[in-house]
């Protein structure tokens, strides 16, 4: 399974600098997360769908991101629109569909997907390392940063270790993951592989400090702000300044 | 289980990310380096699991594993926990970053819970079969609780929420028995391949 294959695009959004990125674009996050006016949330949110188009992110793979969302908002609108609210828009029988619902539900839909446009953003245009090593420049605990980059490392292992377990289990006959009377097939499975994992992550931090690791790792990018960088950031700056102030206004 | 991005208040947001901080830093301040890939193989499965799809009547819950990681950590696995969350919302988008610290607090508290009524209940009983009981039952309880918590805040965030929040919790019950069974049977087996794996780290 690829899950970074996004940061090989080159793409302006690709090259700015990830200290800048990350501040600015986590800023433009909480300045999303706090917008309570329609029209503003759909602004935020075309500006977000501009940085896609920015970023050259295909459109297929933004829209498979979006799905485990679309999944939520599926059941969450019409639970609202038929639950919440006084002013009634429309009945059908017992079913009656509300205003406030119809409109808190709208709000919703915006904000999380201006949001989750946005965290895809900053994931599809930065490699790990670099954005754990931008993560660091903002005082994230060493230990932390460490912790990141060796879980990220044992995804990738994990997954490729459940595609190796599954197979073999199927080669066995076993029916992957279907209904609750497997549990206890899919659990031994899991253990294994934990068990392994475990062990070997023994093995690995013993091997790296052999090579001499001392709790942090090199620094792979060496950052330089440009003048395009404070650009690009400008641009996020005057988005959110100018939501800011509508809201307040 | 998670709660999205766009539902919570931006202040309750803040404090989730306030309280996840203070607890991984004071966690990490106590961890030896050591332990670090140990956690990182368990904030791996954290992650994997949430892939892995079960199937009950015509819906279907993914696996959190909050019990078994809480249980093999011990009082570290919010470290695991929380990095598990990071690289859900950026690699799969499931919770959000704006809900990261809300939703690392809930399963952090939760899991610190499953450790202390793991602990006291493995204190009385002996046996092997009892261990597994106590971690499936410590693991449901745990998921109950981070339930409760996110019924709680969405509520609380937005009461027009509150209807969707219950009925998102009865969907999610479901998952606390699964979890509960799988923690039992994992307990089970790891106490009989490589028990010294549950003494935390």
């Amino acid at each position: 399974m690829q899950l970074d294959y996004l940061t090989a695009i080159h793409s302006p959004m690709h090259t700015w600098d990830a200290r800048w990125k990350l501040a600015f674009v986590g800023m433009l996050i909480f300045v999303v997360a706090s917008a309570r006016e329609y029209t503003n949330l759909i602004v935020l949110y075309l500006f977000a769908l501009g940085l896609i188009v920015y970023s050259k992110i295909p459109l297929s793979s933004y829209l498979k991101s979006l799905k485990p969302l679309f999944l939520i908002l599926i059941m969450m609108i019409p639970l609202l629109s038929l639950t919440s609210g006084g002013t009634i828009l429309t009945q059908w029988g017992f079913l009656t569909i509300y205003k406030e619902g119809l409109h808190l539900s709208g709000m919703v839909t915006l904000r999380a997907c201006t949001i989750i446009s946005l965290s895809i953003i900053i994931f599809s245009s930065t490699k790990l390392p670099v954005l754990v090593q931008a993560l660091s420049y903002f005082r994230i605990p060493k230990g932390l940063c460490f912790l990141l980059i060796v879980t990220y490392r044992y995804i990738f292992l994990y997954l490729d270790k459940v595609d190796k377990l599954i197979t073999a289990a199927k080669l066995r006959g076993y029916t992957v993951i279907k209904g609750i009377r497997h549990i206890k097939n899919t659990t031994a499975i899991l253990v294994t592989l934990l068990v392994r994992s475990y062990d070997q992550s023994e093995r690995i931090y013993q091997a790296m400090q052999l090579r001499g690791f001392t709790g942090s790792f090199p620094v792979t990018q060496h950052f330089k702000t440009t003048w395009q960088d404070i650009a690009k950031a400008g641009i996020i700056f005057a988005c959110l300044v100018s939501i800011l102030s509508l809201e307040i206004l | 289980m998670h709660i999205s991005d766009g539902i919570l208040d931006p202040k309750i947001c803040l404090g989730g990310y306030v309280v996840a901080s203070g607890l991984c830093a004071a966690l990490l301040a106590k961890t030896d380096q050591r332990s670090i890939p140990r956690i990182a193989v368990m904030g791996a499965a954290f992650f994997v699991a949430s892939l892995i799809h079960f199937r009950i009547g015509f819906s279907s819950v993914h696996l959190t594993l909050l019990g078994l990681v809480s249980i093999v950590l011990g009082i570290r696995a919010p470290l695991a926990i929380t990095v598990g969350l990071f690289f859900q919302a950026l690699l799969f988008q499931h919770g959000g970053l704006s809900t990261l610290g809300v939703n690392a607090s809930l399963l952090s508290i939760s899991s610190l819970l499953i450790v202390v009524i793991y602990r006291l209940g493995t204190k009385m009983i002996k046996n092997k079969i009892g261990h597994a009981l106590v971690a499936g039952v410590s693991a449901s309880l745990g998921l109950v609780i981070a339930l409760a918590g996110i019924v709680l805040l969405i509520s609380f965030s937005e009461e027009a929420f509150a209807g969707f929040a219950y009925i998102f919790s009865f969907a999610n019950g479901g998952l606390a028995i699964v979890e509960g069974i799988i923690t039992a049977i994992a307990v089970f087996y790891i106490l009989r391949i490589k028990p010294a794996m549950l003494k935390g780290v």
